[in-house]
C-alpha cells in the first residue's frame, strides 16, 4: 500500500502541470490581495456607472453633475440609456430595466402622502403647500453587522473549499482509469490485493483533497501576510469597502481580524463545516471510484464525472437558496441537513445561522458515515469484479 | 507442482475454458497453443487470480492457490502493461517495491536483468521512447524481477526480432533449468518447438491435446523433407501427408521406420540435394488438431 500511495502522490503532485497550476493559483491569489495596486498601476476603474440620457437644457438648469456622478451616474447621449425628460411639470424617466425597492417605496410613500394631503381640508393654501412639500424620505442603507459579516466570510471560505474539492472528487477514479487504460491493473493485482487497492485509492482521493485544502490555505495565508507586512492591506480594504456592502470602519487587515473577533467557537464551526464537506466528498468519491472500476474505454471514463459535478452544483445552489434562518429551521432545509451529501453544505449553513443541538450534528454525521459504510460494504464486490474479470 | 483441475470459465453461454486439466512440474516449459480466443489468456488469468473462474481448482504445491502464493508467480500479460511515461528503471523499481523487494535487491537485479536482456543503455530512457520489442523485454524483466517460482507468460515473443527472441528463449531455458515452472503462449510455432517441453492445445475452451512434446511427436509421426526443385515425385508411397514448405517438400510418416525407408529411396534420387529427417512441427500438430 505504501508503494502505491507513494507512487500515486509522486505522479499526481510532482509533475509539470501541477507546478504550472500552482503558479497560476499563486498568481490569482496575489492578484486578489494586490488588486488595489494593480488597478492603480494600470489606472483601472472598477466602478460601473449607470448611463443617463438627460436633455442638455435640463442638465444645465437643474442638475448638479457632481452629485449625480457621486451616486454612480454618468451622462450620455446614447438613446439606449435611461432617459429623463420633463413633460409639462412631470419628470418622465423611461427605459429603466427594473425599479428597485427604494424607488418603489419612494413612489408609494409620495403618492400616499399626496393623497392624504389632498383629502385634508386646510385653513390656508399656504399652510397646505408647506405641509405638502415637507415630505422627506431618508433611506438608510442596510449593511451587514459584524457577526453577519463574519458568518458570510465563513460561508465564502467553506464554499470556496467546496469548489476547490470539486476539482478533486475524481482523483481516485482518474487513477483507476489510468491503470486500466495502461493495462497495469493485472500487474498491480498480482502484487496487491483488491481490498488494499480499494483502500489505497480511497486514501489517495481523500488525501489529495486534504493536501489541496492545506496547500491553498497556506498560499493564501502567506500572500495575505506579505500584504499585511507591506502596508497592512490598507488600499485593499478601502477598495473592498467601496464596492462591497460591508459596514466596517477598519482600515487594515489587522483591524478586520480584531473586528471579526474570531473565537474558538468560530474556529470549531469552521472545522465542523469542513468535516461535513469532507465526509460528503468522501461519499461521492467512493461512488465514483466504484463506477470507475466498471469503465472499459476512455469515452466511458469521460462521462462518469459529469453527473456528479451536476449533483454538486445542484447542492450548492440549493444550499444558497435555503440559506436563510427560516428555511433552515423548518421544512426542506432542516430535513436536508440530515441527508448525506446534502448535509455537506446545508448543515454548515445551519451551524452558522442558528443554534444546532449537538445531537442533531451527531445524527447528521452518523447518517453520512452509515451510508459510506453501507455503500462500501454493498458495492465493494462490484469494485472487485470491475477490476477483475477483464476479458 | 502447479495443478489445474477441471477449471471452467464461461462468458454468458459461451465457454472460454472448459474443464481444463493440466499438471506442470518444476523445470517444465508448457506451451499453450491455440487460435485466437481459444482460452489461453483466460487460463493464464485464472491461474493469476485475475478472473473468477466458474468451477474447478488451481493448486500450487498441493495447496489451493491464494493471493500469497500467487505473489511467487511472475506474470506477463498479452497487452502492453507499462506506464509509458516512466523510465525503464522507474517502472521496474515501482513494480519491485510493489512486490515488497528492497531497493538494494531491486537495483542489483535490475542491473543484472538489463545486462541479460541487452538493454543496459536504456535504463534511464522513457518507455515510450523504446521500440515495441524493447518494451516487451522490459515487461518480461518485470515478471522476472522477484525471482518467481512460476512464470506465466502470455505471448512474450510478440514483436521481438530474431535476436531478441533468442535472448528471451535462452533466459527462459535458464529459468526452467533453475527449477521454475513456465507456462507460455505464442503464435510463433518455430520457437515453441525449440522452447517447450510440454504442450497444451486449446480450441474454443476445450483441451484438444496435451502432453510431453516427445510423446506428441511420436503420436504425430516423423517427417522427411527434400528440396522441392528435385524429382521427388512418385518416390515416397507410404507417407500420410505431404506439405510444400518454401524450398522443401515435407512428407509425414506414421513412424520412424516408414520414414527411414522412404529416406533411403530419396537418397538414391540424384536430383535430391537436400534431405532431412525431423519431427512434425508444432505448427503442423496444431493445424491437424484444430
Amino acid at each position: 500500500m505504501k508503494t502505491l500511495l507513494k507512487f500515486a502522490f509522486k505522479r499526481r503532485f510532482l509533475n509539470k502541470m501541477t507546478l504550472i497550476l500552482q503558479v497560476l493559483f499563486i498568481s490569482i491569489v496575489c492578484l486578489m490581495f494586490y488588486v488595489d495596486k494593480v488597478s492603480e498601476f494600470f489606472n483601472l476603474d472598477f466602478s460601473n456607472p449607470i448611463p443617463i440620457n438627460l436633455e442638455l437644457t435640463l442638465r444645465k438648469q437643474i442638475v448638479n453633475e457632481d452629485e449625480w456622478k457621486a451616486q454612480g451616474f454618468v451622462f450620455t447621449n446614447n438613446k439606449d440609456s435611461i432617459e429623463i425628460r420633463k413633460v409639462d411639470t412631470i419628470y418622465q424617466v423611461t427605459k429603466v430595466q427594473e425599479l428597485n425597492t427604494q424607488t418603489k417605496i419612494y413612489q408609494l410613500l409620495l403618492n400616499n402622502h399626496k393623497q392624504r394631503m389632498e383629502s385634508e381640508s386646510n385653513s390656508t393654501v399656504y399652510k397646505w403647500l408647506e405641509k405638502y412639500e415637507t415630505i422627506d424620505i431618508d433611506f438608510v442603507e442596510s449593511k451587514l453587522d459584524d457577526n453577519q459579516f463574519k458568518h458570510q466570510l465563513i460561508i465564502i471560505f467553506l464554499t470556496s473549499i467546496y469548489f476547490m474539492m470539486l476539482n478533486f472528487i475524481a482523483v481516485n477514479s482518474n487513477e483507476i482509469i489510468m491503470e486500466k487504460t495502461s493495462h497495469m491493473i493485472p500487474i498491480i493485482l498480482t502484487s496487491v490485493s483488491i481490498k488494499i487497492h480499494f483502500l489505497t485509492k480511497l486514501i489517495i482521493g481523500f488525501s489529495s483533497v486534504l493536501f489541496q485544502i492545506i496547500s491553498s490555505i497556506s498560499i493564501i495565508s502567506i500572500v495575505a501576510y506579505a500584504r499585511y507586512q507591506l502596508d497592512q492591506g490598507k488600499g485593499l480594504i478601502s477598495l473592498v469597502v467601496k464596492y462591497l456592502p460591508i459596514n466596517i470602519d477598519s482600515i487594515s487587515l489587522a483591524d478586520i481580524l480584531v473586528l471579526l473577533d474570531f473565537k474558538w467557537t468560530d474556529i470549531n464551526l469552521v472545522l465542523l463545516g469542513l468535516l461535513f464537506i469532507l465526509l460528503g466528498i468522501f461519499l461521492i468519491q467512493i461512488c465514483i471510484l466504484i463506477l470507475s472500476s466498471k469503465v472499459k474505454t476512455m469515452e466511458e471514463a469521460a462521462s462518469i464525472q459529469g453527473p456528479f459535478y451536476l449533483i454538486l452544483l445542484i447542492i450548492y445552489y440549493l444550499a444558497l437558496s435555503l440559506n436563510t434562518s427560516q428555511s433552515l429551521s423548518f421544512g426542506l432545509g432542516y430535513t436536508l441537513s440530515f441527508v448525506p451529501v446534502f448535509s455537506m453544505l446545508i448543515m454548515p449553513m445551519r451551524l452558522l445561522t442558528q443554534h444546532v443541538m449537538p445531537i442533531e450534528i451527531l445524527i447528521s454525521i452518523l447518517f453520512t458515515i452509515a451510508l459510506i459504510s453501507l455503500i462500501s460494504a454493498i458495492l465493494y464486490p462490484q469494485y472487485a469484479s470491475g477490476l477483475k474479470n477483464e476479458r | 507442482m502447479l495443478e489445474i483441475q477441471n477449471v471452467s470459465k464461461s462468458y454468458g453461454n459461451k465457454y472460454a475454458l472448459k474443464s481444463c486439466q493440466l499438471v506442470v512440474h518444476e523445470h517444465e516449459i508448457v506451451g499453450i497453443l491455440g487460435q485466437n480466443g481459444c482460452g489461453k489468456s483466460t487460463l493464464f488469468k485464472s491461474i493469476m487470480g485475475l478472473i473468477d473462474y466458474d468451477s474447478g481448482t488451481i493448486k500450487y504445491k498441493s495447496n489451493v492457490c491464494d493471493f500469497n502464493q500467487r505473489k511467487r508467480f511472475g506474470y506477463m500479460p498479452e497487452q502492453r502493461s507499462l506506464f509509458l511515461d516512466l523510465t525503464v528503471y522507474e517502472q521496474l523499481k515501482f513494480l519491485g517495491e510493489l512486490k515488497g523487494l528492497s531497493i538494494e535487491y531491486i537495483n542489483k537485479t535490475v542491473h543484472d536483468l538489463l545486462q541479460r536482456f541487452d538493454l543496459m543503455d536504456k535504463k534511464e530512457v522513457n518507455l515510450n521512447k523504446l521500440s515495441k520489442g524493447q518494451q516487451q523485454k522490459v515487461q518480461l524483466m518485470a515478471a522476472l524481477l522477484h525471482n518467481p517460482d512460476v512464470l506465466i507468460l502470455d505471448e512474450p515473443l510478440n514483436g521481438l526480432d530474431f535476436y531478441s527472441v533468442q535472448i528471451v528463449m535462452h533466459e527462459l531455458k535458464i529459468q526452467a533449468s533453475l527449477g521454475k515452472i513456465i507456462l507460455i503462449s505464442s503464435h510463433q510455432m518455430d520457437f515453441m518447438d525449440e522452447l517447450c517441453t510440454h504442450l497444451l492445445v486449446l480450441d474454443q475452451g476445450n483441451t484438444l491435446k496435451q502432453g510431453k512434446l516427445g510423446d506428441l511427436y511420436k503420436e504425430y509421426g516423423v517427417c522427411v523433407s527434400v528440396n522441392s526443385d528435385s524429382l521427388w515425385q512418385g518416390i515416397s508411397k507410404s507417407h500420410k501427408n505431404m506439405i510444400e514448405k518454401g524450398t522443401f517438400i515435407e512428407f509425414q510418416y506414421a513412424n520412424l521406420s516408414e520414414a527411414k525407408k522412404s529416406m533411403n529411396l530419396f537418397c538414391k534420387e540424384t536430383s535430391i540435394s537436400q534431405i532431412k529427417l525431423h519431427n512434425v512441427s508444432i505448427g503442423d500438430m496444431l493445424r491437424e488438431s484444430v
